[in-house]
């Protein structure tokens, strides 16, 4: 091999870094979306009662229903696209999705690589369902004890750094409950709603929710950075939403009983504001 | 020095936004180099669990009874024909909660871990292939070579261990490196049921971080440290075990 070949190889190794930190030019998303027809979400496929699958194999579910609402508003039709906490954020950054609308919580490191749409339509904090038997009573009582989770969760690191326990994550939160059940952890550290809808069925009777939960964060939509037109949009959907009372509505819904705070405060902002 | 390093790594993320965190944060720098130990642990109990495996299996093959022939040719057929991952989940979740064993809370607790799984599903996985692979080095070895050693007064046994064996190893010492190389790589599948090696430490990184670009990249690169590191050791075990005349 000659100088001169090894030369145009490194050349060729180098573009295919720089390619991999590019970010490939979009059209705007509107467009995009009004002429193909279809508004493509990344939802949640197995997050009750965010997003699962019914019976039928339909989508449903919390973020389905404002999902719909976007897809009238462009009055285009709606395709969901299930993600995965781990993969969410590349999917939407790869262009396989329009937008996430799939109960993600709002961090710092998530704002730095997707916009993010305020306000967040509901909040969500991180508990752990724990084995009754082994009688925790405080975060700090998980120091050294195996808990499940859930791969991209933004609570793990949290857990493991400051309360030292030992975090066994997998790649999706069926595996961590069926993990959970087989006894290789004493607890699954989840979001809290969802770990609540969970300890209503029978088959956890074993299980508890005995400590407060910690991290709350809003749950928010998100798109591409430099999307300003569909940011715009979706930023006005969703303080309407609140201004109309929709997100009680789903609240009732989905959440039968349960009067957040979160929604109260934005409810109040946003009815304010429309005065 | 790895102040500085940590330094220049902080600054980089800060330039240029290639966010290289394993290099310049304490917490993920250690849970990283946790990872890629509990990868090489995981590789060299694989190795030698499997040569093992492939050496008895190998003699096994050429027993005279047949049953035992069929059911050595049983376990090679099973195993080199379903995916390791499938494996490893089977075990792990379809078999490891029968395996339990009541813990302090009363809690039924699995007795074999995750980590003990991996290494008994990928030493038998490659077993497999070793037994074949031994067993083709054996066929090369001259049967003359063998009716010497039994002349001199050899059990099967031993004609097989000192004689046989050594040779077959011999010839079949390049495709045997191939297995191992690929026993390497195939532990990362230990990140499905949450063995914190390499790919599963830069998973929870990358799920933190969002630097995935740069941790595929880092991923990418430990492999080939890894492997290459390994081939360089097989390459110099092969040298010292040359037989002037034996093969080419």
């Amino acid at each position: 091999m000659n100088v001169h070949a090894l030369g145009r190889i490194s050349a060729l190794l180098l573009t295919a870094v720089g390619l991999q930190f590019a970010t490939p030019a979009q059209a705007d998303a509107i467009d995009d979306i009004q002429q193909r027809g279809k508004l493509v979400v990344g939802g949640k496929s197995n997050y009750k009662p965010f997003g699962v699958r019914n019976a039928a194999g339909e989508f449903e579910g919390f973020s389905v229903d404002l999902a719909r609402k976007v897809a009238e508003r462009l009055k285009v039709g709606l395709e969901i696209i299930p993600t995965e906490a781990a993969n969410q954020i590349q999917f939407l950054e790869q262009g396989k999705i329009d937008v996430l609308i799939a109960a993600m919580n709002d961090t710092p490191e998530r704002r730095k690589v997707v916009a993010i749409v305020e306000p967040g339509y509901y909040a969500s904090a991180a508990n752990v369902m724990l084995v009754k038997s082994a009688g925790i009573r405080d975060w700090k009582e998980l120091k050294g004890r195996k808990i499940c989770a859930n791969q991209g969760a933004y609570f793990n690191r949290h857990v493991q750094q400051e309360y030292g326990a030992e975090v066994i994550a997998f790649k999706s939160p069926p595996e961590a409950y069926s993990a959970l059940q087989n006894g290789n952890c004493i607890g699954f550290v989840y979001d809290d709603n969802a770990l609540t809808q969970r300890l209503e069925e029978p088959q956890w009777a074993n299980y508890e929710l005995p400590l407060e939960s910690i991290l709350p964060q809003p749950v928010a939509i998100a798109v591409r950075h430099g999307e300003e037109r569909f940011h715009a949009l979706l930023t006005e959907l969703s303080q309407e939403w609140y201004r109309a009372g929709y997100i009680r509505e789903l609240e009732q819904k989905w959440f039968p009983g349960k009067r957040s705070g979160y929604v109260a405060e934005l409810e109040k902002k946003y009815a304010a504001g429309s005065k | 020095m790895m102040e500085a390093l940590a330094r220049w790594f902080a600054d980089l993320h800060e330039r240029t936004g290639i966010n290289l965190v394993v290099f310049y944060d304490p917490f993920d720098a250690a849970r990283f180099f946790r990872g890629v130990l509990l990868t090489v642990e995981m590789a060299a109990l694989c190795i030698v669990a499997s040569v093992l495996i492939g050496a008895v299996g190998a003699w096994l093959q050429g027993s005279r009874w047949r049953c035992v022939r069929a059911l050595v040719n049983a376990y090679v057929e099973l195993v080199r024909n379903t995916p390791s991952m499938i494996q490893l989940y089977f075990l792990f979740f379809g078999l490891g909660p029968y395996i339990a064993a009541h813990n302090a809370h009363g809690q039924a607790e699995p007795l074999i871990s995750g980590f003990t799984w991996a290494v008994v599903c990928f030493s038998f996985y490659t077993g497999a292939f070793n037994t074949e692979t031994f067993r083709a080095g054996i066929d090369a070895v001259p049967r003359q070579t063998e009716e010497a050693a039994e002349s001199l007064g050899y059990t099967r046994l031993g004609a097989y261990l000192y004689v046989v064996l050594p040779l077959a190893l011999r010839i079949s010492f390049p495709a045997l490196s191939n297995n191992l190389v690929n026993l390497i790589k195939m532990t990362s599948v230990a990140y499905a049921i949450a063995v914190p090696e390499i790919l599963y430490v830069s998973n929870q990184i990358w799920s933190d971080a969002l630097n995935v670009p740069e941790m595929m990249n880092v991923v990418l690169v430990s492999y080939v440290l890894l492997v290459s590191g390994f081939n360089a050791l097989m390459a110099r075990i092969e040298r010292r075990l040359r037989v002037p005349g034996l093969g080419c």
